[in-house]
């Protein structure tokens, strides 16, 4: 090996490495990950992948053939961007809201029968997009090759290394390491996002540079390449619509290559899921297109300068003419540079397009799989297991990948599996189409569509190639299957005009379409899929979107219309109407009826009868807009706060702390859960106590994060109030686990011998702030023949701070609390006088309820969190105590407590 | 003239923000941290809306709402309610004391803004 060749291997791994470093820091560091999730040119560049090696390098050797008929699979993109926006947005907005996943997951969720039709497309899915990943490892390994200035047969070294299995494996690695971390394969992949804006970033100047050095350097100007080409005659041929392409045939490719933008796997997930913001989408729509004219501006110089060196070099590819021209001009390093272009472009190619067929394959195949057939245990394990299989499902896909390479892929040439791809991948936008704007769509017509098309492709283009490869058949080719002319593979009913890629596209679409439409209306959507096709058609009645949040408005629980409904009618008369509402329409059962669309309308307008259009609308959104916020929902807000919070570098700390509070409410759900019907009640009384906190924290973060030029005093206050309510969201969920300790009697006394004048000097302490903040004095007497007792200390000293701390609260400035302590035959009483206004007698046993306006049919608010109370009563039970307030008056208040003496043999 | 808010609620930081949004985009803002506060005010001034916590320790905001709404000289202030309270029965509630928008809370800024100059134009 020579010193460029090892420079060569050297920069390539370095180049690898680079991207490693960039997906790793993105991912770790928090304000590098918001930038580029904010980045709309980071979602345009990575888009961008669609221009993959076969764009590098094959356009140029198209070019150079054909002249401009390179060009459709760039203007369908660029002149398909407005529907692109159109289905896109839609498509979007409807992922967000349902954690779509792939593409197979987002056909699937709006049909019945969901596991089939996602395995059947997963499978076509990697049929039809493994040759053309297999293409990039082709592509890099055959450039490397030119690079390296070696023969085939002389690879020697180079050979032993094995290239296309290495540069797999690399791949492999770096997918399992960046995107199979999460569970949630909803979750954004932003390092990959980063690495692959890189990429196209690397490619597109590699490219023009490239493109500079051949017109300008290697040539005098790009005039004079036209002018050489102009002496061989064959301007008109490379300049002017060619007379092989009619019009008909570039309008189906840019047709084509503009539903390939939409719908190619690697497209599906940059556009789709790693989508972090709609409005990305409106600045895609120019600035995708720039790209896609930066990256063609030296394509037809370059193919034509290449041309000219033909003449004199007979051995070139023109696939590779960027890398030979000036290899054979002796400027290595730029030839370097081309490779590395040519290599970014393929490489983010394989990791994207992988990343969502092994999504798909896990998701949409796997798990489903084992889900059905395998043993109980299986379903127990699988969430244990769903990141294995992803990683599983990655090396699948390579593998596969590399199997194909292997095999296959020697026989065909790098634009043909392209376009054969493209083709096939089509098929499924009909109905991607219909699931969006189709409301008769089902899944038997999806499936037959796709079914058909699928047929016909194979019929008219892969028959024909593999005929084409190995001799066998001829005759079918030649005189039509059965000898019947008309069923010729390449001229399929008498049809001629087209090109074969062409001709495949226009049968199989006009089989696709017609039977898929055909199957739509032979077949009712069942209730379900009407259902879906609410959602899916009409999302952007049913979503908003609150800055980069979508807010779903999801179908109204039957229990909230009922309950609405009885409002008005009494609940005899609402049962009765809903049994009728379920004979008339043949429902079986409440559950059909939940999901059945025609239930908000119809209960609207009984409600109208009631209170008039207006308010039935009225009323029927706030049943559909917001249900009582449950705790799933707290957790989500909490998870936005932190978002916005971790922004703002100040308050990362805090974020962390709230991460916590997070994953102790989702403790506390579980815990919650188990007694469900009696504590709905309770819950939306903790709901309630957490948002207060909450909508300082969102509405303050929003305001540091989205205003300008607030002055440092501002963002100092602001951050300072969002710490202390981020506290007591904490102080909150921490009372709120003690509290479920003590009712699911998980918590235990903890007991010891307590020295009663260091107790009460310790809580003397902790309340010194509070005391000297009202100048309030703290007597405490205590019987003179006790100094020591057995209790547990902590707990008891959490009874004492709460009580006295309440005193407090309620006490003028300048007065004091007293707590006495006695001892009357075996049980000791304690008690806490304070100065304050009193404790209506009504409440006398109600507060030591939790959240004690839970109850209160009033709805004033009490001060404090209104757990303490609830938590000091538990404790003291726990002792086999109670306490109670012993009396109260416009001048003070006596709280008692009464413990059993513990005797040490107790313990 | 800019239009005129009067603010109320008792959770003094949410008070604060909404002080410091309203003040941003330009409207005269008079605060009051409790519901006396509030009715003292309403008897003084006559705002162009009203910004109304439900949950506050001594007068609701429903009684506040049901005192604009009957009192002619307020003839033409709005009513935001902005409230945890999210259940339907209290959004109706809301709306049939003539609130003329409920916002639940947390709230949005920016959602809250354009509603406030929409029932002020």
């Amino acid at each position: 090996m020579n010193s460029f060749q090892f420079l060569a291997v050297f920069i390539s791994i370095s180049y690898l490495i680079i991207l490693f470093l960039i997906a790793y820091f993105v991912e770790k560091k928090t304000s590098w990950k918001e930038y580029v999730k904010s980045s709309s040119t980071i979602y345009a560049l990575s888009l961008a992948i669609y221009c993959t090696a076969w764009t590098f390098y094959g356009s140029i050797g198209s070019a150079s053939k054909t002249g401009i008929s390179f060009l459709p699979i760039y203007l369908g993109p660029t002149i398909m961007m407005p529907f692109w926006f159109l289905i896109v947005k839609k498509i979007n907005r409807i992922a967000k809201a349902a954690n779509i996943t792939t593409f197979a997951d987002f056909l699937s969720i709006r049909y019945s029968n969901s596991t089939n039709l996602g395995m059947f497309i997963t499978v076509l899915m990697i049929v039809g997009i493994i040759p053309y990943i297999s293409l990039q490892i082709k592509a890099i390994s055959e450039s490397f090759y030119l690079l390296m200035q070696i023969n085939h047969q002389d690879l020697g070294f180079i050979s032993s290394l094995n290239l296309p299995v290495i540069v797999t494996v690399i791949m492999g690695i770096f997918i399992v390491i960046f995107a199979t971390q999460k569970m949630e394969s909803t979750e954004h992949h932003s390092g990959i996002v980063a690495s692959i804006a890189f990429e196209s970033l690397f490619k597109l100047l590699a490219f023009l540079i490239a493109g500079i050095v051949i017109c300008y350097f290697i040539f005098s100007s790009p005039t004079e390449i036209f002018q050489k080409i102009s002496l061989t005659k064959e301007t008109s041929r490379f300049l002017t619509m060619p007379t092989n392409l009619s019009y008909m045939e570039w309008a189906g490719f840019t047709i084509l290559s503009g539903i390939a933008v939409t719908i190619l796997p690697r497209q599906f997930q940059v556009a789709v899921i790693e989508n972090t913001k709609e409005t990305h989408l409106k600045s895609a729509m120019w600035k995708f297109p720039l790209y896609l004219f930066l990256i063609n501006l030296f394509v037809l110089p370059v193919a034509l300068g290449g041309n000219i060196f033909l003449a004199n070099f007979s051995g070139l590819n023109p696939d590779y003419y960027l890398l030979e021209i000036p290899l054979i001009n002796q400027m290595k390093y730029i030839g370097l540079l081309v490779f590395l272009g040519g290599f970014s472009a393929a490489t983010a190619m394989i990791a994207i397009e992988t990343v969502a067929l092994s999504n798909m394959l896990s998701n949409n195949f796997i798990i489903p799989l084992s889900l059905k057939f395998g043993e109980g245990k299986m379903r127990d394990t699988i969430a244990k297991r769903t990141l294995l299989l992803r990683r599983l499902s990655v090396i699948i896909i390579l593998l596969l990948t590399l199997i194909y390479f292997k095999s296959i892929s020697p026989l065909y040439s790098l634009v043909s599996i392209g376009l054969i791809s493209f083709v096939f991948i089509a098929q499924f936008f009909p109905a991607l189409l219909g699931s969006l704007y189709l409301k008769q769509s089902n899944y038997r017509a999806v499936f037959g569509g796709v079914f058909a098309g699928f047929c016909v492709w194979l019929y008219t283009l892969v028959l024909p190639s593999i005929i084409e490869g190995t001799n066998w058949g001829q005759e079918i080719l030649a005189q039509g299957l059965f000898g019947l002319a008309i069923f010729k593979p390449n001229a399929l009913f008498g049809l001629t005009v087209f090109s074969p890629v062409m001709h495949s596209f226009f049968w199989s679409m006009f089989f696709n379409v017609s039977v898929y439409i055909f199957l739509s209306y032979w077949y009712k959507p069942s209730n379900y899929e009407k259902q879906q096709a609410h959602i899916y058609v009409d999302v952007f009645k049913y979503s908003s979107v609150d800055e980069s949040q979508i807010v779903w408005k999801e179908f109204a629980a039957l229990s909230d219309l009922k309950s609405l409904m009885m409002k008005f009618m009494g609940e005899e008369k609402t049962n009765i109407t809903l049994k009728s509402f379920m004979k008339r329409f043949g429902i079986s059962n409440e559950d059909e009826m939940t999901s059945d669309p025609r239930l908000i309308p119809f209960v609207e307008r009984l409600l109208s009868k009631f209170v008039g259009t207006v308010s039935a609308r009225i009323l029927i959104e706030s049943v559909i807009k917001e249900k009582d916020i449950f705790i799933n929902e707290m957790m989500d807000i909490i998870q936005e706060s932190k978002e916005v919070i971790s922004l703002n570098r100040e308050l990362t700390k805090k974020s962390n702390e709230l991460e916590k509070a997070k994953s102790e409410l989702e403790h506390i759900n579980q815990q919650l859960r188990l007694h469900d019907q009696t504590k709905n009640e309770f819950l939306s009384t903790v709901s309630h106590e957490l948002k207060s906190p909450l909508t300082s924290i969102r509405s303050l973060s929003e305001i540091l994060t989205e205003s300008d030029g607030l002055s440092e005093q501002e963002v100092s206050n602001f951050s300072g109030i969002i710490n202390k309510e981020s506290a007591r969201i904490t102080r909150l969920i921490n009372q709120l686990l003690d509290l479920e300790k003590y009712d699911t009697g998980k918590e235990a006394l903890i007991l010891g011998v307590v020295n009663l004048t260091e107790f009460f000097e310790d809580i003397q302490d902790a309340l010194k702030a509070e005391l000297s903040d009202k100048e309030i004095e703290l007597k405490i007497q205590i019987d003179r023949k006790l100094n020591e007792l057995i209790f547990d200390r902590d707990k008891l000293m959490q009874v004492f701070i709460n009580l006295v701390g309440n005193s407090i609260k309620f006490s003028q400035n300048n007065t004091k609390v007293e707590i006495l302590l006695s001892k009357i035959g075996e049980t000791i009483n304690i008690e806490i006088k304070d100065l304050g206004h009193g404790i209506d007698p009504l409440y006398h046993d109600l507060i030591f309820d939790r959240f004690f306006q839970a109850k209160d049919q009033t709805i004033l608010k009490p001060k404090g969190s209104g757990l303490g109370l609830a938590i000091s009563k538990k404790i003291v039970e726990l002792h086999k105590g109670k306490i109670y307030v012993k009396a109260s008056s416009e001048k003070g208040t006596i709280f008692a407590i009464e413990l059993p003496q513990i005797k040490n043999d107790e313990r | 003239m800019s239009a005129k808010l009067l603010l109320v609620d008792d959770e003094p930081n949410i008070l604060l923000s909404l002080d410091f949004l309203m003040r941003k985009n330009g409207f005269q803002v008079l605060l009051a941290r409790n519901g006396t506060e509030a009715m003292q005010l309403l008897k003084e001034q006559t705002p162009d809306l009203v910004i109304l916590d439900i949950m506050m320790p001594d007068v609701d905001g429903y009684q506040i709402c049901k005192f604009i709404k009957s009192d002619g000289k307020l003839k033409s202030t709005k009513v935001i309610f902005l409230s945890a309270k999210s259940k339907e029965s209290d959004i109706a509630k809301g709306l049939v004391l003539g609130a003329d928008a409920y916002m639940t809370k947390p709230f949005a800024n920016k959602a809250l803004i354009e509603k406030v100059k929409e029932l002020i134009s």
